[in-house]
């Protein structure tokens, strides 16, 4: 199992990974979970209720949109809500992960310039 | 899954939702998507082999500490709906009130709106006018304020009578954006009552007078009754979790 990633570090981050994974397909909360269960590869240990106050978040900033959803599925119970990202969240997702790039790129190169494959420049250069 | 589980899950929810100042749809809303979500925590853990008991424990442990989620989702609710919220739970029922001590309390409160709102008119003519506030506060004021503090209290009396049947006293406040609108009208209605009024208890003109009573009753006879049904309506579709214990 992989080392778990705190939950401070995971802050902040929460709304681009949902935003990521709604570009892919739209999908309810339960979902979208699951998706972030299995590529952070059990890393994140995140109280699932605590997703839907960042669904709403995004949702009143105009970066998803939600539908109940159709009454077609064979699975009883409640209806689940099912979110889509927006236009608006794209644009959004596609500067934070320019952004990310970005950080990754200059913070690895301080940090652990061998895991990035590149030797740390020296400091007359 | 068994029904005292599902009760449970229910409450789990419930224990988050009941207590957000937030409209009744929002509310409606989140329960629905919640339980919907705590739901399939239970069936996994029922197919991955858990006792019910044990599939419980471990939703309520995948799911969080519920004060936390509802302080969180808390944040999401936008200003206007909360401050809706909280000016309709200013006009709702209390547990236990008779049906005459919450016509006078309505009544006190309309009558202490009216004040309120005519106190502000009366300040913002002294200040663009750079006169004493004195000079504008006339001695009649608070009997006209008495005047539709009575009005509203007797047609309140008059349409719990009308809806008694269906009212249900509670601790929280939901209330549905058609209310927020009922809400702005209502205040638009004792905005144009009290200037009506301000000329014509001024004048002293007794038909003018009695029009304005007339315009008072008729404002709040359409406000009450309305709001009284929008809530009667409410309650019953959220009545099935309203009847849980979450303490």
């Amino acid at each position: 199992m992989s080392e778990s990633v705190s939950g401070d570090a995971l802050r902040g981050h929460l709304e681009t990974m949902l935003l990521s994974i709604l570009s892919e397909r739209d999908s309810h909360g339960f979902e979208l979970l699951k998706q972030l269960a299995e590529r952070g590869e059990g890393a994140f240990h995140l109280k699932e209720g605590t997703v839907y106050p960042v669904l709403y978040r995004l949702e009143r900033a105009g970066q998803i949109t939600a539908r109940w959803e159709d009454g077609k599925s064979d699975r009883r119970g409640p209806r689940r809500r099912v979110y889509r990202l927006t236009a608006k969240g794209r644009r959004t997702l596609e500067t934070a992960r320019q952004q990310w790039s970005r950080f990754v790129s200059v913070v690895g190169n301080i940090i652990a310039p061998a895991a990035l494959n590149r030797t740390p420049r020296p400091h007359w250069a | 899954m068994s029904e005292p589980d599902g009760v449970e899950l229910m409450i789990l929810v419930e224990r988050v939702v009941r207590p957000l100042l937030a409209p009744h749809s929002r509310l409606m809303t989140l329960r629905q998507e919640l339980l919907a979500h705590v739901e399939q925590i239970h069936a996994e853990e029922i197919e991955n082999g858990s006792a019910p008991a044990v599939a419980l424990a471990r939703t309520q442990e995948r799911f969080g500490n519920p004060d936390e989620i509802r302080r969180h989702l808390q944040l999401t609710v936008p200003l206007h709906e909360r401050f809706s919220s909280w000016f309709e739970s200013l006009f709702r029922k209390r547990p236990g009130e008779s049906d005459s001590a919450f016509a006078i309390r309505c009544g006190l409160k309309v009558g202490g709106l009216h004040f309120v709102l005519l106190f502000a008119a009366i300040l913002a003519l002294s200040i663009i006018q750079w006169r004493s506030i004195t000079d504008y506060i006339p001695g009649f004021m608070a009997l006209l304020c008495l005047t539709f503090a009575v009005d509203s209290a007797l047609v309140t009396g008059l349409t719990q009578w009308v809806v008694k049947p269906y009212l249900i006293a509670e601790h929280k406040t939901i209330a549905p954006k058609g209310r927020l609108i009922a809400g702005t009208a209502f205040v638009a209605l004792c905005l144009s009552v009290s200037f009506l009024g301000l000329v014509a208890w001024s004048t002293t003109d007794a038909g003018l007078m009695l029009r304005t009573v007339v315009l008072s009753v008729a404002a709040s006879a359409t406000v009450f009754p309305t709001v009284c049904l929008a809530y009667v309506r409410e309650r019953l579709a959220a009545q099935p979790w309203l009847s849980l214990d979450i303490t």
